[in-house]
């Protein structure tokens, strides 16, 4: 294979002479590009300056010199843009970039010119290489970084805790390519002196960097937000990234999932991932190794997870691997913020929405601590979307002279007070070089009070009655997750981590009405009835996973999984009558062995793996083979597959609501009224990769069983009723295939995606035929679009999603009861047999970054969300009013303009 | 590099065509809508009308016309309308315990559904046969409110929790009130909700007129317990009445009741 050449852009200013840098002074407003006033300062005092011209003429300088030493100036520039300079044996003064800088124990600390590489002889061959990722500022380390020899498919990735460990290294003189998302991709360069064992490699994050060398050609310089193509249906995003993207108030890694293909971006009241099919409860989500069960804040407008607490985001769309399961259909994996061990630091976002703040910093040598703390606050933004998403958005459809169904409630005093809060907290011990003790805390809490106060008495007059009606309506809900984690790299072929984790998961729904009716006579009357629900979900786990390196062609992971469940849901209609108390406790004993086999040279991947668990509910054994393939044809080319069994024991269940709005609950599968559910997944499919563009395209069909739903719709309200049995089976199956193009690199960057999909569900109760499911969306297109200006990041995303099937009245019918009275009955069309308008919505922002005195990257965003004022039609709301349909249209949200203020002291 | 991409494109097209389309139901058509109670020892006579749908200004009506069948297991009968839209079979009586299939084909769609007529109430009594209440009137109340006298308990057999539901009735030519005022709405019969259990009370407050009242215990299904459920209102979770016929809507069901008399006296 050619070896791309490193390329080296350094160009020599014109000016002569050389003067010592402590006592030339310069004095002036210094004006415009930097190179350009590099240049006038050269030709001021005579110093040679060498730079990178072609990076310099894209970063404004401006400052007023007051009789200031060359050197306080060069090092200004240094410290602002991350740069380091040095006096060549010419004389000149050469500014490059602090990029890499390698630990003591290895010596090349910058690239050594290809001519004088050829003279080092190689002494060792066929070594092994292991040592630690680290980034450059915070010392942190970076988890899943990619290691590859140039020039050949020997490769690795690093782990977790940013361990990795490269076998069959050619020789001492080889060159290891480093690259990973976000973040400069950096070259060493191994000399015979280097050493083999605990290596600390540092990179910078690509921000705004000068980078002395381009890397290689195909790797260039990273720009993406994401990557897509390392494994099978995975994305990985760095939340770094995201602050370029557009949003409504919040940063958000899910939101930001949700512009790639196979994730759906049309569900404006979820942050949770609907991933090719499949629902949020149907994706793992792990944050630093406990199970977070609901993910969504303020009506799911925003996802819990606190962007700048978090370090790494990995989401499998299926197919993943055995180490991963419990869950029908997607993974993400997100690993949270050690803290800087090089420096305290602190900072903060202010947004029209929500307040957020965290610091971090080393304790001593071995402890560092991560704290971040997020709140909402009342501003307009916040309100505007409360609003939205408790059902104030809407238009109605009244036939001629009906008005709308809004104004028969007569007047509504609605005093809302809600808020949300969330808080991430890490400390890190790493008391050897071997060993990283972590332990993790995360509580999140939602808070709506929505109760309001109805006095009606023109609508529900009716002889002489008078009604008003006090409802609570209080809805808090919230995850507290805690994870304590060993982990030890025993030797360079065997690591290990074992972990200990709480989750618990609570939505308590309070909706209780106090109905007063008030007679001519006087006479009141007051009828007190409501809802109350509680669902409180408690995991208890322990998880010990192991990686093996037996040799360059096997690396063998396995690992035991014990999961305790208690998980009580009741659900009662007032003070005495409880329709459902289902409390439920289990666990769930798992075992997995995969196998990463690299053959061919490395240019096939397979890995075979089993996943075993014992389910201590229906004591029944369930096994779960996987498979998955990747082949580089071409160094451009790669097919993938993957396929197997993915079972799902704890799951989440919709109770059907009309009035009050669907609720879901979790519970476990008792493999009888609840089975337990699986899904086997199939997946193909081919990228092909260029310099600058990615060419995706993977298919996918997927096969569920054991799904469950609950409704009361066809059993009588009312009688001695056994309501257990109003839980129903069905089953699914979705399959589609996602498209993607993405060009990497450049001042403009971004991509396009587009599924085409269909998912359905068979419940037998509602029809024998397959009918679409809710959430299915056939087409969904998506075109995310960056632009780099100087200091300024441009970004225009637009969506476009096939609207959503639903079910709706269809006409009205009579039928005489036994008892002689008649009753009128609303008929109603197939399931899921109509589609709402298709969803649209672009999106922009506009991100301003400049660095402070203190090196700190700081950035003001503009975004406006819906640019255009689409109105998407999130549900229909209907009622019948004298034999006559009224149709309300209930919105997502319109035109949003937003602001956000990312501060860092360091 | 050409032929790459037409391999890419054909191995697009193949997965591409793996895909199925679900078919959208026809919705704009109205459905018949069935309206048939089957008593054990009475005739068959059973009423079908059509849907008003939304979208039309179409009214409910009867369907007249329709080649209607009944199916008792054995025999299959053709059903006769009668003058007021009714299809009848007047020569037949139905019999407790047996399936009843009904068919008829209606927009060259087969319609159908199946009952079995339930068997009829067993020990059935009520633990009074007369109550006394005082009238009074509800306009003249300066906030306290007549004394009643304790309700009438009505019990049957229930082993197998089945469905009843209780319908009283006044069968009085001319009866008289027992709340005198005049803003009062009233009716001759009120009704339970269906119930599983094997008793219900009877509170002397639902009582509205003096006389003789049939206390009618009716041994339903299930299908027409369904009937009482609400329908819903939003196209996030709407609710489908409850139906027994296929293609079709409303309800065919079996019943069975038995009857005491209550009297209800004037002090």
């Amino acid at each position: 294979m050619r070896r791309p050449a490193a390329l080296i852009f350094l160009v020599l200013s014109l000016s002569a002479g050389a003067q010592d840098l402590k006592t030339t002074r310069i004095d002036g407003l210094y004006l415009g590009t930097l190179d350009k006033v590099m240049d006038e300062i050269s030709s001021q005092t005579g110093i040679k300056f060498s730079f990178d011209r072609e990076k310099f003429s894209k970063l404004q300088y401006e400052q007023r010199m007051f009789n200031l030493p060359v050197s306080d100036f060069l090092d200004q520039v240094a410290k602002t843009y991350r740069l380091k300079y040095y006096k060549d044996n010419t004389g000149a003064y050469v500014l490059v970039d602090q990029y890499v800088l390698l630990d003591e124990k290895v010596v090349s600390a910058k690239p050594v010119a290809k001519k004088q590489r050829t003279l080092v002889k190689p002494q060792r061959q066929d070594l092994s290489l292991t040592g630690t990722i680290k980034d450059k500022v915070t010392g942190e380390t970076l988890p899943f970084v990619n290691l590859q020899v140039l020039g050949t498919r020997i490769g690795t990735s690093a782990n977790v805790d940013g361990y990795f460990s490269l076998l069959k290294v050619p020789s001492d003189t080889s060159t290891i390519v480093v690259s990973y998302l976000g973040y400069d991709p950096t070259v060493i360069e191994l000399t015979p002196d280097t050493k083999t064992e605990g290596i600390i490699i540092e990179l910078e994050q690509a921000a705004t960097s000068l980078n002395e060398v381009t890397i290689l050609a195909q790797k260039e310089k990273s720009v993406a937000a994401f990557q897509s193509n390392e494994k099978i249906s995975m994305i990985k995003m760095t939340p770094a990234k995201i602050v370029n993207l557009p949003n409504v108030g919040e940063r958000d890694i899910f939101r930001s999932f949700q512009m790639m293909p196979g994730v759906s971006a049309s569900n404006e009241n979820s942050a949770g991932l609907y991933v090719r099919g499949g629902t949020p409860d149907q994706a793992l989500v792990l944050y630093d190794g406990f199970t977070v069960y609901h993910v969504d804040h303020l009506f799911g407008f925003y996802s819990a997870f606190n962007y700048n607490a978090l370090k790494d985001v990995q989401l499998y769309k299926g197919g993943f691997e055995s180490k991963f399961g419990g869950r029908l259909s997607s993974v993400a994996e997100i690993t949270g913020k050690d803290g800087s061990n090089r420096m305290w630091n602190v900072g903060g976002d202010l947004s029209m929405l929500s307040m957020n703040l965290f610091g971090e910093g080393p304790v001593s040598d071995k402890v560092t601590v991560f704290a971040a703390a997020r709140k909402s606050w009342k501003g307009p933004l916040y309100d505007k979307i409360f609003n939205t998403f408790s059902g104030n958005n809407s238009t109605t459809t009244a036939p001629p002279g009906q008005g709308g169904f809004r104004n028969r409630f007569g007047s509504f005093g609605t005093t809302v007070s809600s808020y949300f809060y969330d808080l991430n907290t890490k400390v890190t011990w790493r008391p050897t070089t071997k060993d990283v003790v972590s332990w993790s805390f995360y509580n999140g809490t939602d808070d709506m009070d929505n109760s309001r106060k109805i006095d009606a008495a023109n609508f529900f007059a009716r002889g002489n009655l008078a009604f008003n009606s006090n409802i609570n309506d209080v809805t808090t809900w919230g995850n507290t997750g805690s994870s304590l984690k060993w982990s030890r790299q025993w030797n360079p072929k065997f690591y290990s981590n074992t972990l200990v984790s709480y989750s618990n998961y609570f939505s308590r729904r309070d909706r209780s009405n106090e109905n007063t009716i008030t007679r001519s006579t006087g006479e009141t009357q007051t009828v007190r009835n409501g809802t109350l629900e509680d669902n409180n979900l408690y995991d208890f786990s322990f998880k010990n996973d192991n990686e093996w390196k037996l040799n360059d062609k096997n690396s063998i992971e396995f690992g035991l999984m014990m999961t305790k469940w208690d998980i009580q849901y009741t659900y009662s209609q007032n003070d005495t009558s409880t329709i459902i108390n289902r409390h439920t406790t289990g666990g769930n004993y798992t075992g997995y062995l995969q196998d990463h086999i690299r053959l061919l040279n490395n240019h096939l991947l397979i890995v075979p793996g089993i996943r075993y668990n014992y389910y201590d509910v229906t004591k029944q054994t369930y096994n779960e083979p996987r498979f998955s393939i990747n082949y580089l044809v071409t160094d451009r080319i790669t097919l993938k597959g993957a396929v197997g069994r993915y079972y799902q024991f704890a799951k989440r269940v919709i109770r059907e609501d009309i009035l009050q709005g669907s609720r879901d609950f979790w519970t476990l599968a008792d493999g009888n009224l609840l089975p337990v559910s699986y899904a086997d997944h199939y997946i193909a499919g081919v990228s092909y990769e260029t310099d600058g563009y990615l060419f995706d395209v993977e298919a996918y069909y997927k096969n569920l069983q054991g799904l469950s739903e609950y409704s009361l719709r066809f059993t009588p309200s009312f009688g001695k009723i056994n309501y257990s049995e109003s839980f129903y089976q069905g089953t699914g199956e979705t399959h589609g295939i996602d498209f993607l193009i993405q060009k990497k690199q450049g001042n403009y960057n971004g991509w396009v995606g587009y599924t085409l999909s269909q998912t359905t569900n068979t419940f037998p109760v509602y029809q024998e035929k397959p009918y679409l499911a809710s959430q299915n969306v056939t087409h969904e297109f998506k075109s995310i679009n960056m632009y780099r200006w100087r200091n300024w990041d441009f970004s225009l995303t637009w969506y476009y999603a096939t609207g959503r099937p639903y079910t709706a009245p269809q006409g009205a019918y009579t039928i005489t009861l036994l008892d002689g009275n008649t009753n009128t009955f609303t008929s109603v069309s197939a399931k899921n047999s109509l589609q709402l308008p298709d969803y649209h919505r672009m999106d922009a922002a506009i991100t301003y970054h400049w660095t402070s005195k203190r090196g700190a990257m700081n950035s003001l965003g503009l975004s406006f969300f819906n640019l255009y004022n689409h109105r998407n039609v999130w549900y229909k709301d209907y009622q019948i009013v004298s034999g006559q349909l009224v149709e309300t249209n209930v919105y997502y949200l319109g035109f949003t303009p937003n602001i956000i203020l990312s501060w860092r002291l360091n | 590099m050409k032929t790459r991409i037409s391999h890419i494109t054909i191995f697009c097209l193949i997965l591409g065509a793996a895909c199925t389309k679900i078919e959208p139901e026809n919705t704009s058509q109205a459905k018949p809508v069935v309206e048939g109670y089957l008593a054990a020892n009475h005739i068959i006579s059973l009423k079908v009308t059509n849907e008003a749908l939304f979208s039309t200004a179409d009214t409910s009506r009867v369907i007249n016309g329709l080649l209607v069948t009944v199916m008792d297991g054995t025999n299959t009968y053709n059903l006769s309308q009668d003058a007021n839209g009714y299809y009848t079979l007047p020569s037949l009586k139905v019999n407790k315990s047996l399936t009843y299939q009904l068919s008829f084909n209606y927009n060259s769609q087969p319609v159908s559904a199946a009952t079995v007529i339930p068997p009829a109430p067993e020990n059935y009594t009520a633990s009074d046969s007369t109550i006394v209440i005082v009238p009074f009137n509800s306009s003249t109340f300066t906030g306290v409110q007549p004394t009643f006298p304790n309700p009438i308990t009505l019990t049957w057999s229930n082993p197998d929790e089945s469905y009843y539901i209780v319908v009283v009735k006044n069968i009085e030519t001319n009866p008289v009130p027992i709340n005198t005022s005049t803003d009062v709405e009233r009716t001759f019969i009120f009704r339970s909700n269906p119930v599983q259990n094997n008793t219900y009370e009877i509170r002397a407050r639902q009582f509205q007129y003096y006389g003789r009242h049939w206390v009618i215990l009716y041994r339903i299904n299930a299908e027409y317990a369904a009937l009482y459920d609400n329908n819903g209102n939003s196209s996030l979770n709407i609710k489908t009445p409850y139906t027994n016929v296929t293609n079709g809507l409303g309800i065919f069901t079996g019943i069975n009741a038995d009857t005491v008399v209550v009297r209800v006296k004037n002090k």
